[in-house]
């Protein structure tokens, strides 16, 4: 009787030791929809993660940059019981915020000024206050202009405060800013088509990643200086700054093993990424009219000449 | 990436003056040049000069910018320079470890012959004193800098740190004046040191330098560039080379020049300028012999 008794318990022992090993391992993704920089990010992650420790599966999903999907990606994900969730951008990780999800949330590749609205219990992250101002200073080391049209999704948190904060700089530098809200991917040729820009800065949205090859084309037609915070793996950009992925995605991967360790993200903090990625496409800043910046082939971290 | 092109620049941007025929029958000088700013820039900026010169005097000039600051005083024997515009701190110790004689001095648009140092943050860092920079992360210009690095070993003496090393979170150099002020802007760094001239031209131009950095502290005043030839130089030459760029302010042509490089003359320089500059030295506790200037 002993001996069964003891058998029963290392039965029982054994079972919920494999069902907490499974369990531990187990993390949803939210990666929105159009964005190379969060799918690099997480590629980075995950490469990390692999080589620490090969028990993590994931479960991604891609909603578009919608409130509705966030939240509805979020719900999912919660429903699947995973043991925690990573969120890349500051959209994300309030739509999973708002869910209350019990489990740590990590947060990563999100703008230095959104992450400090970012606040919850179970939460931890990486972020990056990438200097937008300097890419407006090389923008008009290369040309002239007035008036400066800047692509933004009100609907992203780290888009629209790197919108706010152009503004504030625009007005210092004493040049027009003109926002265009594109809240949907599909609208940026009709609105590129009307708007009366000189030159045109891109903020790291979603809508704008899926739209692209179009602003890309639209402005190299219509010889339209372009600076751009998108990351872009193509680096079509005349001038594109961006938070480094691979530094992002591996102070990520510390901060979910960790959490996953202690089932809580609590006390770990926000970790700040210090390393960019500045790339100056001279051919291309050149077949749209912008001179070179002697000041940005220093500085730059690549030159594509 | 930007080390190979500061090499890069350093091997091909070496610019010479006066038509080659002229230059063959007359002696030609190299002056080196520190890269205080961008080096396009300065290439732009000196290229009126050397031309100058060689119209007033015959003597053919040719510029070559060096990578580092460091680099002036090993670059000087090397390449078997004739002189240089040196910063304070090269100036003084090629003058002790070389015996390069001070020529002349530039002065500044608005009159000034003298540098200071500045430690400069940003306004919103909460950043105020020195003691405040430990675990902090900090940009410096270059080793063999007055004002863009050995003030600020003088400000740790002052609060008993001896090494920067292990004080600082991180620390970096720069190379140029001007990327120093702008990595504390982009928030690259939280400390930066550069010379005044420079922050305050960049402050001028750009009005969020000046509306969001904040300078926590300035040196005494140090001698600016100076430009020192080797002492075995032919007088006749050292006298021609006097005259030509102290006369310039008289002169239209060589105003115009002089408006270019954002000077309105020059003047004659001797080794008490140095002064200043040995005693920040010391006082940061540096022998200028043994110093190891490069990084």
């Amino acid at each position: 009787m002993r001996k069964k008794l003891l058998i029963c318990f290392f039965l029982i022992v054994g079972l919920l030791l494999r069902a907490g090993t499974s369990k531990a391992g187990t993390v949803g993704v939210i990666i929105t929809r159009g964005s190379a920089f969060y799918e690099e990010i997480h590629s980075e992650l995950a490469k990390n993660i692999a080589r620490k420790d090969g028990n993590v599966k994931f479960i991604v999903q891609r909603p578009y940059p919608d409130v509705v999907s966030w939240s509805n990606a979020a719900r999912k994900l919660i429903a699947a019981d995973v043991d925690a969730i990573v969120a890349y951008g500051a959209a994300a990780a309030s739509a999973v915020l708002r869910e209350r999800p019990g489990v740590p949330v990590i947060y990563a590749g999100v703008y230095g000024p959104a992450a400090h609205q970012l606040k919850g219990r179970n939460l931890a992250g990486v972020y990056s206050p990438t200097p937008i101002a300097s890419l407006l200073r090389y923008l008009r080391d290369t040309r002239q202009f007035e008036t400066l049209g800047v692509i933004y999704n009100s609907l992203e948190e780290d888009s629209l405060s790197q919108f706010d904060e152009l503004m504030v700089i625009g007005r210092k530098y004493g040049m027009k800013v003109a926002g265009i809200n594109l809240r949907r991917s599909p609208d940026i040729a009709s609105i590129l088509a009307s708007v009366r820009v000189d030159a045109l800065y891109v903020t790291g949205c979603a809508t704008a990643g899926a739209a692209y090859p179009t602003i890309l084309n639209m402005t190299e037609y219509r010889k339209m200086p372009m600076v751009s915070l998108l990351y872009d793996k193509q680096k079509r950009a005349p001038i594109m700054l961006t938070p480094d992925p691979a530094e992002q995605g591996a102070a990520a991967a510390d901060l979910l093993l960790k959490a996953l360790r202690r089932s809580s993200a609590d006390g770990l903090g926000k970790v700040e990424g210090r390393r960019y990625l500045l790339i100056y496409n001279y051919r291309n800043s050149t077949s749209v009219g912008m001179r070179m910046s002697t000041g940005l082939v220093t500085d730059a971290t690549e030159v594509i000449y | 990436m930007r080390a190979a092109m500061r090499i890069t620049a350093a091997l091909v941007l070496a610019f010479s003056f006066c038509n080659s025929a002229l230059a063959a029958e007359k002696k030609e000088l190299l002056i080196g040049l520190i890269p205080e700013e961008n080096i396009f820039r300065q290439i732009e900026r000196n290229m009126p000069l050397a031309g100058y010169i060689c119209r007033k005097t015959g003597i053919s000039i040719k510029f070559t910018i060096l990578s580092r600051y460091g680099d002036i005083i090993d670059a000087f024997v090397t390449r078997d320079m004739d002189g240089a515009f040196f910063g304070a701190f090269t100036g003084y110790l090629a003058h002790v470890k070389l015996g390069v004689v001070p020529l002349v001095r530039p002065v500044g648009a608005e009159g000034g012959t003298v540098a200071q140092s500045i430690i400069f943050v940003r306004k919103d860092s909460g950043i105020r004193d020195v003691r405040q920079f430990r675990h902090k992360s900090a940009v410096f210009v270059d080793k063999a800098t007055a004002t863009g690095f050995i003030y600020l070993l003088c400000k740790l003496r002052g609060i008993g740190v001896h090494n920067v090393d292990g004080f600082f979170r991180e620390y970096y150099f720069t190379g140029n004046q001007e990327s120093s002020v702008y990595s504390v802007l982009d928030r690259r760094a939280d400390v930066g040191v550069a010379k005044s001239r420079y922050f305050e031209k960049l402050a001028a131009k750009d009005p969020l330098v000046a509306e969001e950095l904040l300078v926590i502290a300035r040196s005494e005043k140090l001698p600016d560039t100076v430009l020192c030839l080797r002492k075995d130089m032919d007088p006749l030459i050292r006298q021609k080379l006097m005259d030509v760029l102290v006369g310039m302010k008289k002169d239209p042509e060589g105003q115009r020049v002089l408006h270019e490089l954002g000077y309105s003359g020059f003047t004659a320089s001797k080794v008490s300028d140095f002064d200043p500059v040995a005693k920040l030295s010391r006082e940061a506790g540096i022998d200028i012999r043994t110093y190891r200037y490069t990084r």
